[in-house]
């Protein structure tokens, strides 16, 4: 008995000594939020946030690369990668390559993939999206300026079929970001259109030009879809000049005169000291 | 007997005893000098390994966020630019108030002051995220930002810290060119080229005088305003703690007291290490002591200045960061700073004893020290209370730990000004020789 148990002991003691490897267990799995954005009819875009359970929070993967696919992992429908920023986003533009492959379809399934890493698990997802089309019409009726939005799903013929139940937003850019100036929740109808008034009171530049925007933002079918267009329908603003004359807070060219003629007469003064002293310097090695 | 000043008793030498005794050094370079030489060296390309991983990452590898944005870079900068004005304290205010015992010191400080601007140069330029992008401050930059102004200022007092230390060389150096012969090539001929052909004659002496004295008189001013321009950067930022009109005198004399300092432990090192004990003596500790009391009473007054109105009030986010300091995260740098830094010189230094060179090179470590750290209390804690607050933000941006590439960088540049220094110290007399020549022929004539 006091033999098994002398075994016993040796046998946890070693075990205790050797060193545990979890290679594949001790590494994290990151989970990968894609989307598919297409702005205007230019251009598209991936996006993928990856993400990771790291003590109980989520934390973004930063710099890890993430390779993109069109319809399937394989030399030629790779699309590029693109590596993760601080807030574990990776954006990829898709390349020319994508419109040759993707010629005649309508229905664009993209992959992406991790590789595996040190720290973290091989892993991929993926997306499948419809062309569409997001129009905007902007028309003037009975003095009300009316923006209507439209969205269609467009077949291998390039035909138009309306999206109904779709939630667009009519949008107008502001400088610290677009404005809403449709209802909340609102959706299209069996024309795939909604539409609403162009506000009366709203600033555009100096001519009045303000950018109307239509949004269909992270649909199932669809991912983010976004056009937009300018148009001289809002207020003419007034500039403040007040940057323009000449003070503390102006630009550098509008100084105030005072404060240019006193560091100027500074910097005159004392570098015509300095040059007079290199001067004299000269002049020692003038003298025999 | 000719009786000399208790400064200058080694006058009663012969002039060529003195010209050996202070050339002695310069062809010698012992195993020591290389050491020193060599570990200096190789803390600099620690740091700047620490800089090209700064350059290749991103500011992001420091400890700089969105509150502390700026962090020991710049409190190394203003410290750097307060030793600085050294060159002037000794070169021109001393000179100008006849202190005839600073001519032996005037070379050292000047040094000192050349050494300091360089590496606050630098350092500014480190503190850069887009350091490719410095020539647009010269080329885009607003007049009306006090960041202009210091850019200025600095670069002017670096020409003028130059040609002080220069113009007052230009007989020594031809002294080197003739008296040193067993001295490589390279340093033979740069004697010869920065020497401007001096041969000794009656002109070239009235030009130097009349150069040393207009230079003399420009220093001051430049001096005091690099220090406020750089004081002005915080001044007109709306910080707590910043925000007050006692800030450019308040830095113009901690920057004296701290100069004052540092030439005190340089005078101590070069005394020893270069066999000067007859030439800087302790009688120039006593007189450096002095004025190291003197400049800190100055200080004390600036701060009580600085501090008695905010923590009368209280007032809002300013009390918030007297709170900080006085009972806070940062009491016990705080207090530590003005105890041993500013109240324990004044009270130590009245007695003789203490400024006997030993004790008063300890006392100056602990000015320097405090002068470093007090940077550190007037940058950092200030920063971390902004009168907007920034909500929701990672908790790293509420505190700031200076990260291994942030010391490694700023021990750089300590080494960097000090391997300035050991080199030329190295190359040149450390007093100047033409003007102890001057003043024992001035004896000659009063005798």
């Amino acid at each position: 008995m006091i033999a098994y148990f002398r075994i016993f002991t040796l046998v946890i003691f070693i075990g205790m000594l050797i060193p545990v490897h979890y290679n594949a267990q001790d590494k994290l799995r990151p989970r990968l939020s894609f989307s598919y954005l297409k702005d205007g009819n230019a251009e598209r875009y991936l996006k993928v946030k990856a993400i990771a359970r790291i003590d109980r929070k989520s934390t973004p993967i930063t710099r890890v690369p993430l390779k993109f696919y069109f319809i399937e992992i394989s030399e030629e429908n790779f699309l590029g990668t693109a590596e993760t920023d601080m807030d574990g986003v990776a954006q990829l533009l898709l390349p020319d390559k994508f419109y040759d492959l993707s010629k005649g379809k309508t229905e664009f399934k993209f992959i992406t993939v991790l590789e595996d890493q040190d720290n973290y698990r091989d892993v991929d997802s993926d997306i499948t999206v419809y062309e569409s089309a997001l129009e905007l019409d902007l028309t003037e009726e009975d003095g009300e300026k009316i923006v209507k939005a439209r969205l269609f799903r467009i077949d291998s013929s390039s035909a138009k079929t309306p999206v109904e139940d779709a939630e667009v937003k009519i949008l107008v850019a502001r400088p610290f970001g677009p404005l809403p100036i449709s209802e909340a929740g609102e959706v299209t109808d069996e024309n795939g259109a909604l539409s609403t008034v162009f506000p009366d009171d709203l600033p555009g530049d100096e001519t009045g030009k303000v950018n109307i925007i239509a949004s269909l933002e992270d649909s199932d079918e669809f991912g983010s879809v976004r056009t937009n267009q300018d148009i001289i329908w809002g207020l003419e603003a007034e500039f403040d000049d007040k940057t323009l004359k000449r003070s503390l807070w102006a630009a550098g060219a509008n100084a105030p005169l005072g404060l240019l003629f006193f560091v100027n007469s500074l910097i005159i003064a004392t570098w015509g000291i300095i040059f007079y002293i290199i001067y004299q310097i000269f002049l020692i090695s003038k003298h025999k | 007997m000719r009786s000399y000043q208790p400064d200058f008793y080694f006058l009663s030498k012969p002039m060529e005893k003195i010209e050996s005794d202070l050339l002695q050094h310069i062809p010698h370079w012992r195993k020591r000098d290389k050491v020193w030489v060599a570990f200096l060296t190789v803390v600099i390309f620690i740091g700047i390994y620490a800089y090209y991983r700064q350059l290749r990452y991103g500011l992001v590898v420091t400890a700089m966020r969105d509150f502390t944005s700026w962090g020991i870079y710049i409190s190394n900068f203003v410290f750097f630019v307060a030793i600085s004005l050294v060159g002037s304290l000794v070169s021109s205010i001393l000179r100008l108030s006849k202190a005839k015992w600073s001519i032996i010191l005037s070379r050292i400080s000047e040094i000192i002051a050349l050494a300091s601007i360089i590496c606050a140069s630098i350092i500014i330029i480190v503190d850069m995220g887009r350091p490719d992008r410095f020539l647009n401050v010269f080329i885009y930059g607003r007049i009306q930002s006090p960041i202009i102004w210091d850019v200025i200022i600095i670069a002017t007092y670096f020409v003028i810290s130059y040609l002080l230390l220069y113009i007052s060389l230009i007989p020594d150096l031809a002294l080197c060119r003739d008296k040193l012969h067993n001295v490589p090539k390279w340093q033979k001929a740069m004697y010869r080229i920065l020497a401007v052909n001096w041969k000794g004659n009656a002109q070239q002496y009235k030009i130097i005088h009349r150069v040393t004295a207009i230079l003399s008189l420009s220093v001051i001013p430049v001096a005091f305003a690099i220090h406020t321009v750089t004081s002005w950067l915080f001044s007109t930022t709306w910080r707590p703690g910043w925000d007050s009109t006692n800030l450019g005198p308040y830095f113009v004399s901690g920057a004296l007291m701290a100069g004052a300092a540092v030439l005190i432990v340089g005078m101590y090192f070069i005394r020893n290490s270069l066999d000067l004990k007859e030439y800087i003596s302790e009688k120039l500790f006593d007189n450096m002591g002095k004025l190291l009391v003197l400049l800190s009473l100055v200080y004390l007054y600036f701060n009580i200045n600085e501090y008695l109105g905010p923590s009368f009030k209280m007032v809002g986010v300013e009390g918030e960061h007297i709170t900080e300091l006085f009972y806070g995260s940062y009491a016990w740098l705080y207090w530590l700073v003005q105890i041993f830094g500013l109240i324990l010189p004044i009270v130590v230094l009245v007695f003789a004893k203490m400024r006997k060179p030993f004790p008063l090179l300890i006392v100056s470590v602990l000015v320097i020290i405090g002068a470093w750290l007090k940077r550190f209390l007037i940058v950092i804690p200030s920063l971390q209370h902004p009168y907007l607050p920034i909500q929701d933000v990672d908790d790293s941006y509420r505190h700031y730990y200076p990260t291994w590439e942030e010391w490694a960088i700023t021990f750089a540049s300590f080494a960097g000004v000090l391997l300035i220094i050991t080199l030329l110290i190295r190359l040149i007399p450390v007093i100047p020789i033409w003007e102890l020549k001057e003043e024992k022929e001035q004896k000659n004539i009063e005798s």
